[in-house]
């Protein structure tokens, strides 16, 4: 049966990164999802519930509820907005945000877990490295799909950043060390670190790409 | 508050009892890479030139005091009691002056001087790091406070990081006053020697 | 657990034999440690050693409190985001009295460890450091796992004052451990974990850059400093998030706010620049 997928973009890919976005409704249709975009979005709250403004943060959870109250399948390419809006948006809003809340789903892990799909036929030849955020099996597993992708190292963190799998925070070493990878592209998972590397390579004048997972899975 | 009442607060907390021994505690993981000396120059260089320092290498005592002399241009140093110095050479350099035996002196001396000459404890290739000891040889005025700081160093002291200067003698730190582990330097210039 | 957790952890567990072992051995190596409850006694107690010592303190004991709050701020303070500077050394008047918050105390080796910018730039004649009780670690290669954590391009150990035959170097250490409401957070189960902080800031807002954040040393970032921050949410934010709120609730708004950020954009904020479009209107664009 068709899922009707409802796109949840997150603020941050509308605003500054448009072409993850959509690589994700190209792949989402692509497996066969019946894909549409609600205007009416806006944030998941995050900024604010981070900062403790809790009030501030329901306010804006309840607007997200309003506006996907009838969907499906809600995917964002964010999984820390999928993680707000499936765990704590429920702490802050009750029982009416659990409901809408367990129908979000981020990206990847919606395309394994509930599309059913490891390989969704993409080719992307380029040389690259990923950069990992905690817990994205998902999208490890959808990459190794990719035809073409060859996926070069990137040597551990100084210390023992690696060792506790956390995200090692974007350093003037960490960009050292995926220039000296030689990759073309750093595959992203997360949307904000995405961005942050992305910032960090251009201040650096490195003609490094950085790509979220979508953009990835959407090229032929 | 007295440090008595503090310990015995926190025992309560804890539920411990005085002079009570604790399990041992979970051991840090050492990261062993095995690098060769080759490895470690490679990534010391790229390191080391990443946080804006200096890398000169040389391979002998005369190279060593030419590039010293370079460096001076006529200009005045202070140099650390450290034995490699004297051994280059370095301590006979015109415009040199070492053999610090008084505070008061080496003050004077470090407010003309523009150079620091020094020796370091060693060098962590990974992270780019100059380790300083300070001793009697070795001054904190000489190695960090004047605008240029000159540390001269085998090769042989280069480490392949900080997990592998902690695994050597983890108890070496107490043998000084104090270790610095500096990473570049916003207020002088760092030129480094390898010899 | 990962590893630093679990040091951490086990430290919290035994932080009475730490701490009197890191006294000791501290001690022996010519060092001073005192124990003080608060910020207040702490200014109180560098202020009669400034004038024991003869040196000027300009701001006088209110002055020296401001400074130990910035240097070492209470965990709480710390974890509800509120502003405060970076671990570094100030010295009260010329080079008489150093005053330096730290980054880590480490037991066997009876250290202090500074990690900042510029950490040794004052050459005090006394050095005088504050830390929280909660900061000693057993052993020095404990800091294999941990100094990666807080990083800093300056990162001192100070294991006692200068010895016999030092042209320089401090005549006098001191390290002042404060309790300031720890040993309290210590006897509370609810929020005992809190101690376990190392102040690698991963968590602050406006830090996390919107990641998704693990504590390293496995404290509950998601309830526990929020738990903190919603008592009293920084006030700065305050108004900042209800207009956010405000605009976040509106699509219009939003969308016009998004073409503002656009209009008005800085490459002097060091990110990469928006799109020329947004999604929405490649979107629509793309329906037609």
């Amino acid at each position: 049966m068709t899922k009707r997928v409802s796109l949840f973009v997150t603020c941050v890919v509308d605003q500054l990164l448009p072409r993850a976005g959509l690589a994700m409704a190209e792949v989402l249709t692509q497996v066969g999802c019946e894909v549409e975009f609600r205007p009416a979005q806006t944030c998941c709250g995050r900024p604010a519930y981070e900062a403790g403004c809790r009030e501030q943060a329901k306010l804006v959870g309840e607007h997200f509820l309003a506006s996907f109250a009838d969907a499906e399948f809600i995917v964002t390419p964010s999984t820390s907005c999928a993680s707000m809006l499936r765990k704590r948006l429920p702490e802050l809003s009750g029982a009416a945000a659990r409901e809408t809340a367990a129908r979000v789903w981020e990206f990847s892990r919606f395309l394994v877990e509930i599309a059913k799909v490891d390989d969704v036929g993409a080719r992307f030849e380029h040389s690259v490295v990923v950069q990992d955020a905690e817990g994205l099996n998902c999208g490890h597993r959808l990459l190794s799909h990719v035809k073409g992708l060859e996926q070069l190292p990137l040597n551990d963190w100084t210390g023992s950043g690696n060792l506790w799998g956390r995200s090692e925070p974007v350093t003037p070493a960490l960009v050292n060390r995926i220039v000296a990878s030689g990759a073309s592209h750093v595959i992203g998972m997360e949307t904000e670190r995405l961005l942050l590397l992305r910032g960090a390579l251009q201040r650096g004048g490195h003609a490094i790409e950085t790509v979220h997972l979508a953009e990835v899975l959407a090229s032929r | 508050m007295s440090r008595d009442a503090l310990f015995e607060s926190l025992r309560l907390a804890l539920g411990r009892k005085k002079f009570q021994k604790p399990s041992t505690p979970p051991e840090p993981l050492l990261l062993n890479r095995n690098w060769t000396l080759e490895q470690r120059l490679e990534r010391f260089r790229e390191a080391f030139a990443a946080q804006g320092g200096m890398l000169h290498e040389v391979s002998s005592a005369e190279q060593a005091q030419a590039l010293v002399a370079e460096l001076l241009a006529g200009g005045e140093a202070v140099a650390s009691g450290a034995p490699l110095l004297a051994e280059l050479g370095i301590l006979a350099l015109a415009g040199v002056q070492s053999g610090f035996t008084d505070a008061e002196l080496l003050r004077n001396a470090c407010r003309t001087a523009r150079i620091g000459i020094s020796s370091c404890h060693c060098l962590l290739a990974e992270s780019g790091t100059v380790v300083l000891r300070f001793t009697p040889e070795e001054p904190r005025s000489i190695a960090l406070g004047l605008p240029l700081s000159l540390i001269i160093v085998s090769r042989r002291k280069l480490l392949t990081n900080l997990d592998e200067l902690l695994g050597l003698n983890p108890r070496s730190f107490e043998s000084a006053s104090e270790t610095a582990m500096v990473n570049g330097s916003e207020s002088s210039e760092i030129h480094l020697i390898l010899v | 657990m990962t590893k630093p957790a679990e040091i951490r952890a086990h430290v919290l567990a035994n932080l009475d034999h730490y701490l009197a072992e890191l006294e000791k051995q501290l001690t022996g190596q010519g060092g001073t440690v005192v124990y003080l409850r608060s910020a207040d006694e702490a200014a109180d107690y560098i202020e009669l050693l400034a004038r024991e010592r003869e040196v000027r303190v300009t701001g006088g004991a209110e002055g020296i409190r401001r400074q130990i709050e910035q240097l070492e701020p209470r965990l709480e303070d710390y974890l509800k985001g509120e502003p405060c500077v970076a671990v570094e050394s100030v010295a009260i008047e010329g080079s008489g009295i150093g005053l330096a918050g730290a980054a880590f105390l480490i037991a066997d080796a009876g250290a202090i460890c500074l990690a900042g910018e510029r950490t040794g730039a004052a050459r005090p004649r006394v050095q005088v450091v504050l830390a929280g009780i909660e900061k000693v670690l057993p052993r020095m290669r404990d800091m294999a796992v941990f100094l990666p954590l807080v990083g800093g391009s300056d990162v001192r150990f100070l294991t006692g004052p200068r010895r016999a035959g030092e042209l320089d170097g401090p005549e006098e250490l001191y390290l002042i451990l404060l309790d300031g409401g720890r040993s309290e957070l210590l006897a509370n189960q609810e929020k005992r974990d809190l101690l376990r902080c190392v102040r690698c800031g991963d968590c602050l807002p406006g830090q996390a850059g919107g990641r998704a954040v693990t504590c390293p040393v496995a404290i509950d970032i998601e309830s526990l400093p929020l738990l903190l921050r919603e008592e009293a949410p920084a006030e700065v934010s305050g108004w900042k998030f209800r207009l956010w709120g405000f605009v976040m609730g509106r699509p219009r708004l939003y969308e016009f706010a998004g073409q503002m950020l656009r209009a008005f954009w800085r490459e002097q904020w060091g990110l990469p620049a928006p799109a020329a479009k947004t999604f929405r209107q490649l979107w629509r664009e793309g329906k037609k």
